[in-house]
Formats: C-alpha cells, sequence, structure tokens
C-alpha cells in the first residue's frame, strides 16, 4: 500500500475496525514513513479532543433566534404559497363581477315612457344618459345646493379667528420663565 | 415574492374594476326601478331636468356630481338635516334668500387653504354639545353682525331640526 491509501485507512486504523492482515500492513508502513506517521499522530490527536468535548446547553437567545428564524421562514413559505392562491382567486372574482356588469348592462334597455306619444314628445332624450344620470335629475336642484348648505355650518367661523391667532395675541408679551 | 406582489396588485385592480362596474350596474338598475315608477308628471319634470342638465357646462355636472358624492356619504341624520335646511332657505322670500346667499357666498369665495382651516375648526365645533354650540354662535361676530330677523332665519338655517 502507497502512503496515500494508508493516510486514507488511518480513521478505520484509530477506530480498530481494519483486518488484521490490514492492521499489520499500516504498521509496518509506519516504521518506516514519517510522513504517515505524522498524519497518525493528528488522527490520535484528534480522537482524543473529540473525546474531550462535552454536551453543553444552547444559550437562550441563541435558541430563541434560531428558533425566530425557523419561524419566519415558515410564514415566508406560507405567504409564497398563499400570495398566488389569493391573487387567483381575486381575479377571479373581480372577472366574475364585471362579466356579470357587463351582461347586465346589455340586458337594461328602458323604454323612456309608457306611452308611443312621450316617446315622440321626446325622441331626441338619450335614453340610457337619462337612466344613467337619473339620481342626480331627479333632486338636481338639491344637489346643485348641497355645497351651499354644508358652507352654513361654517359661517360662524369665518370671521372669528383662529385658535392659533388667538394664541398668539394671548402671548404677545414676553414670558419670563425663572 | 415581488412576482407575487405585482399578480396580486393587477388582481387588486381587477377586483376594483369589477366592483365599480357592478356598482354602476347596481346604480342603473335602481334607476330603472325609479324611472319605471314614476308618474308622467314626475318623468315630464325629470326630462326638463335632463334638457337643463345636457346643456350644463362640465364644471357645473362636476360640482353637482361631487355633491351627490358628499351628500352621499353623510349620516342619516345630517342627510335629514341638510334637506331641511334646504326646505327652509327654499321658503325664503327670494329677496331674504339672496341676501342669506351673500353671506354664504363669503365661505365659498374663501382661498382653500382658509376652507380647509375653517372644516377642521368646525369638526372641532361638532364635537361640543348643542347648548355649547349655541352659546359659541351666539358669542361669535357673525351671530352678532345679523339683524333680529336675519338671526331668526339663521337659527332655522343652522339648526333646522330644532
Amino acid at each position: 500500500m502507497d502512503c496515500r491509501n494508508i493516510q486514507r485507512l488511518l480513521p478505520a486504523y484509530q477506530d480498530k475496525e481494519l483486518t488484521g492482515a490490514q492492521v499489520r500492513e499500516i504498521e509496518d508502513h509506519l516504521l518506516t514513513c514519517t510522513a504517515c506517521r505524522d498524519m497518525k499522530s493528528a488522527v490520535s490527536e484528534s480522537w482524543s479532543n473529540l473525546g474531550a468535548w462535552e454536551d453543553s446547553e444552547v444559550p437562550r437567545r441563541a435558541r430563541e433566534s434560531l428558533m425566530s428564524c425557523v419561524s419566519r421562514q415558515r410564514k415566508m413559505l406560507w405567504i409564497k404559497i398563499a400570495l398566488p392562491v389569493a391573487a387567483t382567486l381575486v381575479i377571479i372574482f373581480g372577472l366574475t363581477i364585471r362579466y356579470m356588469g357587463y351582461r347586465n348592462e346589455g340586458r337594461i334597455q328602458v323604454p323612456l315612457a309608457s306611452t308611443d306619444q312621450m316617446s315622440t314628445e321626446h325622441a331626441d332624450v338619450d335614453e340610457d344618459e337619462l337612466i344613467a344620470d337619473l339620481h342626480i335629475l331627479q333632486d338636481e336642484e338639491f344637489f346643485d345646493a348641497v355645497e351651499e348648505l354644508v358652507s352654513i355650518d361654517y359661517l360662524p367661523l369665518v370671521e372669528e379667528p383662529s385658535q392659533t391667532e388667538t394664541d398668539e395675541q394671548r402671548s404677545s408679551l414676553p414670558v419670563i420663565v425663572t | 415574492m415581488t412576482r407575487s406582489m405585482v399578480v396580486l396588485l393587477t388582481a387588486a385592480f381587477v377586483l376594483l374594476q369589477g366592483l365599480s362596474a357592478h356598482a354602476d350596474e347596481a346604480m342603473m338598475r335602481r334607476n330603472k326601478i325609479l324611472w319605471e315608477s314614476m308618474s308622467s308628471e314626475e318623468k315630464d319634470r325629470v326630462i326638463r331636468s335632463y334638457h337643463e342638465w345636457k346643456s350644463s357646462p362640465p364644471q357645473r355636472k362636476e360640482r353637482i356630481r361631487r355633491n351627490y358624492d358628499t351628500f352621499n356619504d353623510l349620516s342619516p341624520e345630517e342627510k335629514r338635516m341638510l334637506r331641511a335646511r334646504y326646505r327652509n332657505l327654499n321658503s325664503l322670500r327670494p329677496s331674504v334668500r339672496e341676501r342669506v346667499r351673500e353671506k354664504i357666498n363669503r365661505v365659498e369665495s374663501l382661498p382653500p387653504e382658509n376652507r380647509a382651516e375653517i372644516e377642521k375648526r368646525y369638526l372641532k365645533e361638532r364635537e361640543r354639545s348643542a347648548d355649547e354650540r349655541m352659546r359659541h354662535l351666539q358669542g361669535s361676530r357673525f351671530w352678532k353682525d345679523l339683524s333680529d330677523e336675519e338671526r331668526d332665519i339663521f337659527k332655522k338655517l343652522i339648526n333646522p331640526m330644532e
């Protein structure tokens, strides 16, 4: 056996896992080869050091940090799965509503008036337009006045100085704090 | 992750489009029912409004649509209050109504930042009790400058439900 093979077998030799013939061959080689002897000493030393190691408790902070890291990874995994699923469902839902909207829009064709007389009188009326704005048209004057009606609440405040102005007036004299 | 976010944003956009179409469609359906339930006189009145509406400048249409949305966002009580205020305003003699409008115009002609500031102060004012608000109103310069007749009018306009 050459040095490479001997050195490869040294850990097994250390663990006494080799056959008698292999052991004898290695020991004969070690008597004459310094490099392999040094390697054998290094392996033996490592083995004895390993034996000296003791099991010790993982510090609490390190354990918590590791566990939170794992938990974060798990959450991310959930998000990675849930996000595309949610997005797909939302798209399907949105498209369904949109499609239903189109279908019904096509279906709503309201006669402007129940009598033919009305239809001829108001032939220039765009039915769809009128129906679309009916909520405003039926009370247009009121909706036109809403801003004005809301403004009535602000009238008493228009001529009153704001709180900040009042504070500024109050603090016009210098205050010396001792 | 970024890809998922893009997909989700697209999905949200599609959903909003869908909801908006759904809301429009619901409004159309409501309007259709409303239209069908109207009498011939009401329909004639609406058609006259429609012609006026068609010939209105886009700014007016935009303002009325905005007002409609503002009104819709109010609580039922606030809606009732505005309706009552509108009735009270319309019940005034035209000359008196014109005078009231001149005063209201003071608010409407305010620069946007001043108006925003007043709106903020009004929100604080609303937190006070009705009595406190009345005391505050009666102590204001606006109130002191009014004649007795105007005070009666504004009392009914500011607190139309009382």
